[in-house]
């Protein structure tokens, strides 16, 4: 886990009040409100329906017990005792008063957090794979790059007025559990014949209103350039994506007009100016960094394992071990999935008490390390065999031992109209009602790993364009109602998925899921065929077939 | 403050007359966000001063403008003309301008405090910072 330097601390405590006056003068009427509204964006300040709204930094998902308690606390003293983790591995508070965001932002910095470029045009806060260190499929920690990369682009002077966000995501793995490919840049940690370990840069990814694949422009970037390589696409996005349409705004849309092959050529040639500039890392440098990850203080695999865990003879505890529970690098260990998707209250939301309670478990149990997931959940990743089903108590509890990890109700979903000024549709009465229909735990362990994603706009913040089945709300005529995008999937090769047919009132939304997963179930060869497998093999036909009635034959 | 203080040209010409004009050492030339770098750059030495226009404060390519004319080796003036509020002013600084002309209706006396807010920098940049780890 980073922890912050003198200067590190020095700049966030430096940003807490250059922050504090722009609100006074605000306040006071001494900022005009368009001018105000970009300084409060890159402070993660949104005005939302009901009130403000903070989106706090974690940055690529990582929280110590301190800073989860610290999380819980400004809840309780700001807000209503909750906060909601987002597809983006950030919290958000859903209900400050403008006046007093200073002081939360204060509040933050001491426990080295802070909520710098978590909106706005411009870069915005890292996102890595959640099980950096601990998977078994890791080829390089992606951690020390992604706190380089944080640095580099914090108040980075060149590149605050992009002409829109900039997401950039890092995996080390071999499993993407990052979603690299749909964002702005994608970064995979990868070796060359050498052994050298580099980067695989992809470009022009993302979601929204263009959903496009990100493309390869460098097979393999030394490490040592990270930096430059990413100032260099940065400047000439800033110089040249289009300033005219937000919606063509994005880098996606820049890259698909040029081509990759020009892009890149572009980028390239910019690179050759600035490669051997300061921006070239030290060896020191990533050394200083990387030394911030190590291993922690395991115990030997005979301390740490136990047997006698994997036996107890608890029906729940042997759902929770067989779905939430993960395999780890290091024996003797395991990674503990904890989903923020409980039935009652919105995908994400966690409770003070339930922060509190996770940063007591994780001090005893996980070196005080939690995590935050893209796809709204948490992970406690070193937990000793021998500590498990204490821990599934403690877990239980709080309740967050719902075995539901990976299945259907395991869903994501962006806000929607309860809480969104953007969205068009609710999604909160979505969950809840799938909830409720969905909840008997055996038929979803049926049903196999599927992920289901919900969006409440096309800005597609629930990723339902990557979800196998996915869901985007959009008003008709002042109806909300859903239209159905089946077979996406956001795994090592992503693609995304394809519009189901005319969109589904809201009211037959829970009942379309179950002609679909019925569907699914009668058409797929074993479990291990997963939901955007069948519809790989057989189209999108036998689907419109159930939910809309067989397709008429045309007349000859 | 240093920023407000640089005299303004008597003349200033629109980089497109500029050019049409031969290109003429010594004169003070302004240009918009949309300027093409690769025909900027190689010509634009000669010049006394470079005003970039900021039309709307969410166009932020003057930033890299100038920031691309310091890294060629200009010398003279950037000024940043346009849509340009005291707030934005630090991270001009930090990338070549060293000549600020502030809208109309902006606290002027609050620049020597607003710039200096935050004093540690984790980039290079044209003001002769470097970054974080190249220091002490």
């Amino acid at each position: 886990m980073y922890a912050y330097s003198a200067v590190d601390q020095q700049l966030v405590d430096q940003r807490v009040e250059q922050f504090r006056d722009q609100t006074q003068r605000f306040l006071k009427g001494e900022i005009a409100d368009d001018e105000f509204r970009v300084l409060r964006l890159m402070n993660g300040v949104y005005i939302q329906r009901h009130a403000p709204m903070l989106r706090v930094a974690v940055p690529y998902g990582q929280m110590t017990s301190g800073q989860l308690r610290a999380l819980a606390q400004i809840s309780r003293t700001y807000d209503k005792g909750y906060g909601h983790f987002t597809t983006r591995q950030n919290i958000q508070y859903n209900w400050p008063q403008l006046e007093r965001i200073p002081d939360i932002l204060a509040d933050l910095a001491k426990v080295q957090m802070h909520a710098i470029q978590t909106s706005g045009s411009c870069i915005r806060s890292i996102t890595s794979d959640p099980l950096a260190g601990v998977s078994v499929d890791e080829i390089a920690d992606s951690r020390p790059w992604c706190e380089i990369i944080r640095q580099w682009s914090s108040l980075h002077p060149e590149f605050a007025y992009l002409p829109r966000k900039f997401k950039i995501a890092v995996t080390g793995a071999k499993a993407d559990r990052a979603a690299v490919q749909v964002h702005d840049i994608g970064l995979r940690l990868v070796h060359n014949d050498e052994g050298e370990l580099g980067f695989e840069v992809l470009v022009g990814g993302g979601l929204g209103r263009t959903p496009i694949i990100g493309q390869v422009v460098r097979k393999f970037l030394p490490t040592q350039h990270l930096l430059s390589y990413l100032e260099a696409i940065l400047r000439i996005y800033n110089l040249h994506g289009r300033r005219d349409n937000k919606y063509k705004a994005r880098i996606k849309i820049l890259l698909k007009a040029m081509g990759v092959e020009a892009f890149a050529e572009q980028v390239e040639a910019e690179w050759q100016h600035i490669k051997d500039s300061e921006l070239l890392l030290p060896a020191a440098e990533i050394e200083r960094v990387s030394q911030h990850f190590g291993k922690p203080d395991y115990l030997p695999a005979s301390e740490a394992s136990n047997d006698k865990i994997v036996a107890v003879v608890d029906a729940d505890y042997q759902r929770w071990l067989k779905h939430n529970v993960l395999p780890h690098q290091q024996p003797g260990y395991r990674i503990v999935m904890v989903p923020l998707k409980n039935p009652l209250t919105p995908p994400g939301d966690i409770s003070h008490q339930q922060m509190d309670g996770l940063a007591d478990l994780a001090d005893k149990y996980s070196f005080g390390n939690i995590r935050s997931t893209h796809d709204q959940n948490l992970v406690l990743a070193y937990v000793a065999e021998k500590d498990l089903y204490t821990l599934w108590q403690g877990l239980t509890d709080l309740s967050l031992a719902r075995a539901n990890h990976g299945t259907l109700t395991d869903m994501i979903n962006c806000p929607g109209l309860d809480y969104c000024s953007l969205a068009n549709a609710e999604t909160l009465v979505l969950s809840k009602r799938i909830n409720e229909t969905f909840d008997d735990l055996d038929y979803l362990y049926d049903l196999g790993p599927i992920e289901l994603k919900i969006s409440g706009c096309m800005n597609a913040c629930g990723h339902h364009h990557i979800g196998h089945i996915g869901i985007l709300g959009v008003e008709k005529g002042g109806k909300q109602v859903y239209q159905f995008t089946l077979g996406g999937h956001d795994s090592e090769q992503a693609s995304l998925g394809k519009t189901l047919g005319r969109s589904i009132p809201q009211d037959d939304v829970v009942a379309t899921i179950g002609t679909l997963l019925n569907t699914y179930l009668s058409l797929r060869h074993d479990i291990s065929e997963c939901f955007a497998d069948v519809v790989k093999r057989l189209g999108l036909q036998p689907f419109k077939d159930a939910v809309y009635g067989p397709a008429k034959k045309t007349a000859a | 403050m240093d920023l407000l203080k640089k005299p303004l040209p008597n003349q200033v010409t629109d980089f497109t007359d500029w050019l049409a004009a031969g290109a003429p050492a010594g004169e003070a030339i302004k240009v918009n966000s949309d300027v093409d770098m690769g025909t900027l750059l190689p010509i634009a030495l000669v010049c006394s001063e470079v005003q970039v226009d900021f039309p709307m404060f969410a166009d932020g390519r003057g930033f890299s403008i100038a920031r691309l004319l310091r890294r060629e080796g200009f010398t003279g003036v950037i000024r940043a003309v346009g849509d340009v509020a005291v707030d934005r002013v630090s991270y001009m600084q930090r990338v070549g301008f060293d000549a600020v002309e502030l809208k109309e209706g902006e606290q002027a006396d609050l620049l020597p405090q607003l710039v200096n807010r935050i004093q540690v920098h984790y980039q290079n940049s044209s003001d002769g910072c470097g970054p974080v780890y190249k220091a002490g």
